[in-house]
């Protein structure tokens, strides 16, 4: 499940940013990789969820479970980038305000 | 989404058509009704694209039938003429059709509660939450 990677994307994101200063380490992914990644995530899991629903209304073997789960999961997402994508832009904002 | 619809559409006429079938229950000579619709579907995923498939062929698009490309099917009903028939010529089994409607009622929810999840997920795509 792609929510539990919210863990993993913090001390990740958290480490690259902290490091950005210099060149990322080989081996290492740079931000943007791993941003890409994880969009790449929520896109898999938003598939997942409209293939689930073409097949419970095409009388496929889909319970109403499965379809439910996987359509909260796929708004959990959406709902996640969301927030991430409001709270880079006002981190943008809060230093591009500061006085140097 | 577009499947969605279709299904749900195909939910309402079914409900009507069940409906229809109870109130005919002992109506002499009728025979009940039924709704076709997801084996449509089902035949057009599992055969191959050409495969003559008698009075329920459907058309289909010459790049075949994928998950993506799912063929334009329209909920048709038919008169179900298979099951017994009592002795006025009515086939409508009252509790089998309670069932039915149960089952299509069950899917109707369903149905709609995934679209209503699916147009809160877009509003939060459009405003940014």
């Amino acid at each position: 499940m792609a929510i539990q990677g919210v863990q993993s994307v913090l001390s990740g994101a958290l480490g690259q940013m902290t490091s950005s200063t210099q060149a990322p380490a080989s081996g290492q992914p740079s931000f943007s990789d791993f941003l890409a990644q994880e969009l790449d995530k929520v896109n898999q899991v938003s598939d997942t969820a409209d293939q689930l629903a073409q097949s419970y209304a095409t009388g496929g073997s889909v319970t109403a479970s499965q379809l439910m789960v996987a359509e909260q999961q796929a708004s959990l997402a959406v709902d996640m980038v969301s927030q991430v994508a409001s709270r880079v832009t006002s981190a943008y904002q809060t230093v591009m305000n500061m006085q140097v | 989404m577009q499947v969605l619809q279709m299904s749900l559409d195909a939910a309402t006429l079914r409900q009507q058509v069940y409906a229809n079938n109870i109130a005919n229950a002992e109506t002499p000579n009728y025979k009940r009704q039924d709704v076709a619709f997801e084996t449509y579907f089902q035949q057009a995923l599992n055969s191959a694209p050409q495969a003559q498939m008698g009075e329920t062929h459907i058309p289909l698009s010459t790049s075949g039938s994928t998950l993506n490309n799912l063929p334009n099917v329209q909920p048709t009903v038919y008169t179900d003429t298979s099951s017994t028939v009592d002795n006025d010529g009515n086939n409508v089994d009252l509790s089998s059709e309670m069932v039915d409607v149960a089952e299509n009622q069950v899917k109707y929810e369903v149905l709609a509660q995934d679209l209503s999840t699916r147009f809160q997920r877009l509003t939060t795509a459009i405003q940014g939450g």
